[in-house]
Formats: C-alpha cells, sequence, structure tokens
C-alpha cells in the first residue's frame, strides 16, 4: 500500500495553508526555526530541505517565524540572502563574526507559547515548550556500513534524546516514520509523515531553453548524488563493465560532489577509456541551475541507492518530466509511485534490464507521462510539507494552551507530620 | 607450581566450576517453539552480511556461499537452513532486510514465488549479534542469535544499541538455542518473550544426514588420523574446505581490493586475509608432528581477549619450541571488523615478533561441510574464550565435531548447558580493561583475562590432556614427553 499525501488542489492546499497561518498568528504562537542544516556551503540534501521549508515560512508566517542557531537568534535578513545564493557559506561567516546574530534565543520571557521546529538533529534541545523535528531516515543506525564512524555517532548520540524531547517527531516518508517506530519503539501517535517537496525557480525552465543541447547529442543517462556507498554508484560502474556496449549509444553522467569512504576511488579502470572519450562524464558538484539542465536535458536519471529516507533526486526528476530508473529500497517507490522504473540494487543485470526497457520505451515522450509528473510535483511541495507539519503540530499547540506552565513535571513535597502528629492521627478515634 | 593451581581449576565432568555452580542464575524460562511457528508462507533469515558479496535482494539461503561454515552467524545460517529443509520449507535469505518497505520492493519476493502481504504470512529470522539487529517489514521478525552477554559495558553506551543486548521494538520474539542464554530485552528494557528451538539446532548442518560428520567421511580423512597435516596433506585439506595460512605469510588485500579483484559470482569477499595461503606454503619444510590447538575468534567481540593472548605468546618468545601450534579460526566477519584481523597481525609485525612464531601461528577458515569430519583428527583441543557472547555455541559445534575444548577466563556469571561443560577451565586471574570506541559508541569493559603465568600453565595443562589422547609421538618435533618447564 502507498502512503501519498493528501490529494488536494494546489490552489485548496495553499489557501488551507494560509488560513492556517492565520490561526497560528493570531493565536500569539512563536515559531523558532534551527537554521543549522542552512550552514553548510553546498546544499544538497537535508540542507534543501531546510531552505526550502524556511523560504515557505517566511511567504506564510513573516511575523510569527523567527530564525535560530543553538542559542541564537539569527537575523531573517541573513537567512533571506542565504536561500537568495542558495548557499550557506556566507550565513555561515556573518553568524561566526557576529553580524546575522540577533541576540540569544529568549528561554524565559515568551510565556508558554513557542514552538520549535528542527529541520533535522537537534544541536540542543528542550529550548521550547513544545518541538518538534525532521528525521530524514535511520540510515546511520540502519545501514551503518555506509558511514564513517564519526557521523554515526553524532546521528547515534542524539537520536533518542531528539525523539524523546519532541511533541511530535515527523518523517519525510511512510517508510521512515515505520523505521522510527519498528526500531526505537517510539509510539506511532507521537509520529507523523512530512513529505518532502520540490521547487525551482520561475526562470529555470526558461533559461533552460536558451542552453539547450544539439538535437543529434547522444542521449544520456544522469546519475544524481553525493558519491558516498550508500548511493550504489559501483552498481552503475558494474552494469558499464559488464555490458560496455551500453556507452555505444547512451553517455552516462555522474553529478554530486565526492562523499566518504570507499567509493571515493571506486571508478575502475577499464573505464578510464570511457571517460577519456566523454560517454562517461563525472562533473562533480553541480550548482541548482546546471543540476536542473542536466536533469531536464536527460533520458532518464538512474537512482541506484541502497537506502533512502526519501530519495530527493527522484521527485527532482519526476519534477521536470524525466523518467527515473530507480532501485526498489525503503522509502524510494512511495515517492516514484507507478512512474519509476524499479531494479534490485544489488543486482547488476536487474539495472541492465530496466535500462534497456526505458530506452526501448522512452516514457518522456508519452504525454501521460507528462502529466502525471505534473501531478506528482504539484503533489509534493515544500508548501505542502509546512502544512503537514502545522495540521499535525495544531492540537498539540491547542492542548499546550490548556496546561499552565507550573504544571510541566513539577513533583510536589508536603511536609512529613512531626512525629507527635503522626502518634495522633494514628489513634483510633474516641468512640 | 603454585601459580599454577591457582590459574587452574579443573572441573569434575559435568560440573563446569565456576560456570556450572551459577548455571541456574539468569536462565531463561523458554517454551519449546511450537511447530506451527514455522507453518508460513516462506521464512526468510538475514545476516549481517557484507554487502558486496550479494547479487540480489532475496534469494534461496542454500545458494549463499559462506566465507567459513564452523562459528558465528555463518555457521547458524548453515543450521537453519537444515533446520528448515526438515520442515520442508525453504528458507530465503535477505542480505538487506532493511530496504525493503513498499510493494514494489517485494515484488523481489513474488518473484521468487512468495507472496506478502500479510505478516503472519512471511516469518523473518535475523541471525548474528544483537547489536546488528534488523527488521523486515511486512513480516514477523524474530532474533535468533548465539550469544549470551555476560560481560556487558561498564558504561552505558550512547548508541540505542550499544550495549549489545538490546535490540529493535519490531521483534516480536527471542529464539534461542539453549535455555541458559541470556535475553535479550527492547530499547525500553522490557525482556523478550523467548522459544526454545529443537535440541540440536545449533547444530544441525552438521549433523545432518548426508553430513560429512554424519557418515560420508572423504576416504582420505582416516591417513590424517596420525595427528597433524604434513605439507601433503594441506592441499587435501584446502581441497575440502579448510585453509589455514600462517601470520607470517598473512597477506592484507583490503575489502576494496577483494571487493574488485574478480570474486563476483564466487565466494564473497573476505575482508581481510583472503590470500591466506595454506599450510603446505607456510610451513615449507616438510610434515611436522606437532599439537595445533584451535583457538575460535569472534571478531565480533569488542571485548575479546583473543588478541592480547595471541600478542601474549608471541611476546613470550620460543613459542615454536612448545610443540603447539595456534590455529585461529575468526568469525562473525563484517562490515564492523574489516580490519581486525590483518590490524593484529600488523601490530605483531610491529611488535619486533619474530618471523620463526609468526610461522607457527596459522589462520583458517572452513569453507564446507566436507572438511567438517577432518577436524576432529587434526586438532586435538580447542581453547574457548569464555567471555565471548557465543562461547556456548561455539562449544556445541566443537562437540559436534569431536573436539575437545577448554574454556578460558570464563566470567563468574557464565551459564553453560550441562552437556557442554568443557573438561576445564582456566579461570582468570586478571581483569583487563577494554575501551572501545567504534560505530556503536565509546565503551568501557573489564573483562576477565590470563595473566602470563596462567596463559603458562594453560598451555602446560593443554599438552597434558593431548598427550592424554594421543600418542607421544605427536608431541615434539623428535615425539617424547612434553618438555619439564610445562608438563
Amino acid at each position: 500500500m502507498r502512503h501519498m499525501p493528501e490529494r488536494l488542489p494546489a490552489i485548496a492546499r495553499g489557501e488551507a495553508l494560509a488560513a492556517l497561518a492565520r490561526n497560528i498568528a493570531a493565536s500569539g504562537w512563536r515559531i523558532y526555526y534551527d537554521v543549522s542544516p542552512l550552514f553548510e556551503e553546498h546544499w544538497t540534501g537535508i540542507p534543501v530541505v531546510a531552505a526550502g521549508l524556511a523560504q515557505v515560512l517566511l511567504r506564510m508566517l513573516p511575523e510569527t517565524t523567527h530564525f535560530f542557531y543553538e542559542h541564537h537568534l539569527v537575523t531573517r535578513a541573513a537567512v533571506e540572502d542565504a536561500l537568495g545564493r542558495g548557499s550557506g557559506l556566507f550565513l555561515h561567516r556573518d553568524f561566526f563574526k557576529g553580524p546575522a546574530q540577533n541576540g540569544v534565543v529568549p528561554l524565559f520571557d515568551w510565556g508558554a507559547h513557542a514552538l520549535g521546529i528542527y529541520p533535522s538533529v537537534k544541536r540542543v534541545r528542550q529550548l521550547f515548550p513544545l518541538e518538534c523535528s525532521i528525521v530524514h531516515d535511520l540510515s546511520t543506525l540502519v545501514t551503518p556500513q555506509f558511514h564513517e564512524i564519526a557521523n554515526i555517532r553524532y546521528h547515534a548520540e542524539s537520536m533518542m534524546s531528539d525523539l524523546r524531547s519532541n511533541a511530535v517527531t515527523f518523517g519525510v516518508s511512510r517508510a521512515t516514520v515505520e523505521d522510527i517506530a519498528a526500531y526505537l519503539g517510539i509510539d506511532e501517535r507521537r509520529l507523523a509523515v512530512a513529505y518532502n517537496g520540490v521547487s525551482w525557480p520561475w526562470w529555470f525552465p526558461i533559461q533552460v531553453e536558451n542552453e539547450r543541447e544539439p538535437a543529434d547529442a547522444d542521449p544520456y543517462f544522469l546519475v544524481l548524488g553525493t558519491r558516498e556507498p550508500r548511493k550504489n554508484i559501483v552498481r552503475i560502474f558494474e552494469v558499464l563493465a559488464l555490458f560496455p556496449e551500453l556507452l555505444d549509444s547512451v553517455r552516462i553522467v555522474i553529478a554530486g560532489r565526492m562523499g566518504w569512504l570507499r567509493e571515493q576511488q571506486m571508478i575502475p579502470p577499464e573505464l578510464e577509456k570511457a571517460i577519456a572519450t566523454g560517454r562517461l562524464v563525472l562533473p562533480g558538484f553541480v550548482s541548482e541551475f546546471e543540476k536542473y539542465c542536466l536533469l531536464s536535458a536527460a533520458a532518464a536519471t538512474i537512482y541506484p541507492s541502497f537506502f533512502e529516507g526519501f530519495g530527493l533526486p527522484v521527485l527532482e526528476s519526476l519534477s521536470v518530466g524525466t523518467p527515473c530508473i530507480a532501485s526498489f529500497s525503503s522509502a524510494i517507490p512511495e515517492v516514484g509511485g507507478p512512474l519509476c522504473t524499479y531494479f534490485d540494487p544489488f543486482s547488476a543485470e536487474s539495472l541492465y534490464r530496466a535500462i534497456r526497457a526505458v530506452l526501448a520505451d522512452p516514457p518522456k515522450q508519452r504525454v501521460d507521462f507528462r502529466e502525471a509528473c505534473r501531478a506528482t510535483a504539484e503533489r509534493f511541495t515544500w508548501e505542502q510539507m509546512l502544512f503537514q507539519i502545522l495540521t499535525r503540530m495544531m492540537p498539540e499547540m491547542e492542548r499546550h494552551d490548556s496546561i499552565a506552565i507550573g504544571q510541566l513535571k513539577l513533583l510536589e513535597h508536603t511536609p512529613s507530620p512531626s512525629v507527635p502528629e503522626r502518634r495522633r492521627r494514628g489513634r483510633p478515634a474516641p468512640v | 607450581m603454585a601459580s599454577q593451581s591457582r590459574a587452574l581449576k579443573p572441573v569434575p565432568d559435568g560440573a563446569g566450576g565456576a560456570a556450572g555452580r551459577r548455571r541456574d542464575r539468569g536462565a531463561l524460562q523458554s517454551a519449546r517453539l511450537e511447530a506451527e511457528f514455522w507453518a508460513r508462507d516462506a521464512v526468510v533469515a538475514s545476516v549481517p552480511l557484507v554487502e558486496p558479496g550479494a547479487r540480489a535482494a532475496v534469494i534461496a539461503a542454500v545458494r549463499h556461499p559462506c566465507a567459513q561454515i564452523l562459528f558465528g552467524f555463518e555457521a547458524q545460517l548453515r543450521a537453519l537452513v537444515r533446520l528448515a529443509e526438515a520442515r520442508g520449507t525453504t528458507l530465503l535469505l535477505a542480505p538487506a532486510p532493511e530496504l525493503f518497505s513498499a510493494a514494489d520492493s517485494f515484488a523481489a519476493f513474488r518473484r521468487l514465488g512468495v507472496s506478502v502481504g500479510a505478516a503472519e504470512r512471511l516469518l523473518h529470522v535475523r541471525l548474528g549479534m544483537a547489536r546488528h539487529a534488523r527488521l523486515l517489514k511486512q513480516a514477523s521478525n524474530v532474533i535468533l542469535t548465539g550469544e549470551s552477554h555476560t560481560l556487558l559495558p561498564t558504561s552505558p553506551p550512547q548508541h540505542p544499541f550499544g550495549s549489545g543486548d538490546r535490540v529493535p521494538a519490531g521483534f516480536i520474539r527471542q529464539l534461542v538455542y539453549f535455555p541458559e542464554q541470556s535475553p535479550l530485552s527492547g530499547l525500553d528494557g522490557h525482556r523478550m518473550p523467548t522459544a526454545m528451538l529443537d535440541d540440536g539446532a545449533a547444530v544441525a548442518d552438521l549433523l545432518a544426514p548426508g553430513s560429512s560428520i554424519a557418515g560420508t567421511t572423504p576416504g582420505a580423512i582416516p591417513r590424517l588420523a596420525a595427528g597433524w597435516v604434513g605439507a601433503d596433506d594441506a592441499a587435501f585439506c584446502a581441497e575440502l574446505g579448510l585453509e589455514i595460512g600462517s601470520f607470517a605469510e598473512f597477506n592484507t588485500p583490503s575489502w576494496r581490493e577483494a571487493w574488485r579483484g574478480g570474486e563476483r559470482g564466487g565466494v564473497p569477499a573476505s575482508l581481510d586475509w583472503r590470500r591466506a595461503v595454506t599450510l603446505a606454503g607456510a610451513a615449507g619444510d616438510g610434515p611436522e608432528r606437532l599439537s595445533p590447538l584451535l583457538l575460535p575468534w569472534n571478531v565480533a567481540n569488542p571485548a575479546s581477549i583473543v588478541p592480547s593472548l595471541i600478542e601474549r605468546l608471541c611476546r613470550a618468545g620460543r613459542w615454536e619450541d612448545r610443540a603447539l601450534r595456534l590455529v585461529v579460526f575468526p568469525f562473525n566477519e563484517s562490515w564492523e571488523t574489516a580490519g581486525t584481523v590483518a590490524g593484529l597481525i600488523q601490530r605483531l609485525r610491529a611488535a619486533g615478533s619474530e618471523p620463526a612464531t609468526l610461522r607457527t601461528m596459522f589462520l583458517a577458515r572452513l569453507r564446507a561441510d566436507r572438511a567438517a569430519a577432518l577436524m576432529r583428527h587434526i586438532f586435538p583441543l580447542a581453547w574457548v574464550e569464555g567471555g565471548d557472547p557465543e562461547c556456548a555455541l561455539t562449544l556445541a559445534r566443537l562437540a559436534a565435531l569431536g573436539v575437545p575444548a577448554v574454556l578460558v577466563a570464563p566470567p563468574p556469571n557464565l551459564t553453560l548447558p550441562r552437556a557442554l561443560m568443557p573438561r576445564f577451565s582456566v579461570l582468570a586471574d586478571e581483569e583487563s580493561r577494554h575501551d572501545v570506541l567504534d560505530a556503536f559508541g565509546a565503551r568501557l569493559f573489564m573483562v576477565p583475562s590470563l595473566s602470563a603465568r596462567a596463559v603458562a600453565a594453560l598451555i602446560g595443562r593443554s599438552r597434558e590432556e593431548i598427550a592424554r589422547a594421543a600418542p607421544p609421538a605427536l608431541l615434539g618435533r623428535g615425539g617424547g614427553a612434553p618438555d619439564a618447564a610445562h608438563a
């Protein structure tokens, strides 16, 4: 069974979110949004999600939203600047040099009306009366073989504390929510799904038209993602080694920054000729616009990942109408639905068959496929993600309104009676 | 002699020393597993596999090529295959059960003729170390571990499963081989319901009809009964699936090299010592009448004293004159332990161990059932680490192979089944501190261990045991009695 987000029309969802935002603003609640993921220079994965949500918060709840990093408030202007640049390079610099700081998080003077939203791991927790955070996957716990030890420890050491201090924890897919419940025993009533979204600047499609490749160029398949072991890029290399004739008719472009562990050196020597002749292209990290260009012009994308909490590149591919050949692992089918061609991430033969199937009947040329892709892109938006978060948090906020702060885990101590008093109490009443 | 008498506590048959005295403490009250438990549409196993070895997300378990079958989770898998066969069930293997989630994932099962949709129709049995436990969605998840956690870290690790005795909440039951196994619990501390497998489940593969031990002994084995294999016999052993290579000849191709080095379609990559050569290449100078000691090493046990024991033997000097040959069987190798064996040997070399000493210590791996019957002919004795969580499982398998065992430094709270009690235990006379910092966090173990004099006594007593069981000609290069210093 697939769990898809609510199929409300986009306009209705926008209105519902606006109404929700008005309610929150009117009720006097403040939203504190952790911008620590935005401090990365290159945004992929979690920083992209954090940026998407920040943009919607700025647009829908401009007066209610405040940004913070650990115990410090961050200026709205610095966050807007980073969102405009698509990079946290200057945000990071300006915060640690001072100009982007806006004082400290007011810990004691807001009453009980502050909601902390953490788009990833909490660097500090239990600052706010109500907190929620987003879990993107349990890969450091469930597939630690793909991570460096320091990264595993960073996530493992804060995981349980984060979950316990949340009123609600959001997973970016049903698969992730189920993982949290099944592995960590968190009550499903304190878990909810908030699917990631996808959005592109309005000018990207226009600019792409100006930079389109010549029509006679060989089609290419795009592999998008940080080159880390979990992404299973080796399966692509294996296919190319086993079926080298594939490169006669298509090119392969593997875009993404260098990650960690062994895959950094994993380009097999037998593919060096393909690199030299331009049949296998490794451009490294690409900007958002370059990514959009590559996605738009690709015959298809290949996403062979072993484990994903969501699979953002799958959604990005479908959002521009490009079919995706994806591994059937974890949350990927939940996002790709019937639009992807799935394969076994352990099997090069299975991937090869999927590639051949797409080449034989290119979905990109079908109108119904393009329509379905458009519908998918409308279903997965950052507005929808924020809507899912706030809708689920509203009851918590209302419940919290009715609780006085003094009732939070206070243990009343009554002085024990003195010995004569105890004797007097224990004495039977005179008849 | 005084130190020897303190260190060695011979145990009458069936008593088990410290282990036996505390047998009942903490024992599980497990009901036998009901027969209908297996009556599912399909039973799927999973182990802490090394990812590159797998060629599909789900396969028939019998097709999985094990790197070694003697101990640990691979031995568990082999035994479970036989158990399932005995019940008319085909056991599947999912190398990474965590990747299955949506209906499209389970297409891999449907292609094998398994219908999936309701948890009660699919049973997932997780084998191996509890801290590596993974779940299969849309299945009933049970964990079958050979572990009994007698040594827990003294400081609570931050990793949810770092202590080793806690498992994900999604498991509905713990299956055990022996009632003495310690129970696992969930993250909230609640103890899992347990059920016990049939007697002999831990060695079902070794004792199954048709196995080499059950009667189909290769014809040439009787000629090995005279003792240690010579150079000519080594090739025979390797052909049957017993690979032995000396520390001196140890080669350390990395995981990556092994993965890329033409391994596809064959045996999954060995993590550390794929190119260990056979005894013939290592010994080099013809047959030797020496007594090999089998030393299982659970490389997944962060508190193992085996590495320090080996280092101590190397440092002691003139080990090569002791007429004993240490043959180490590492098991439970996974992504987590890559480099562990190589690290030990590199440390030995860096510490200036004599090549002559390194030539008398061996790494070994049993790859095929055909060679199982060789074991009792080659190894007159095994040293089994008492603090190893899989100690009971290892003892059970050694007993099935006919290899007598000595229990080394058992923790005071160890409980063992009566049938597995070794002839004697060597009690710890020291406690060593193991500071571990790995993927499961920072942990501190205080581990019972042996001092140098206790090790010397262990060697002497082991030689006596071997002498009792074998003709004197097998001891020492020139035959005759063990040297006086260690008698």
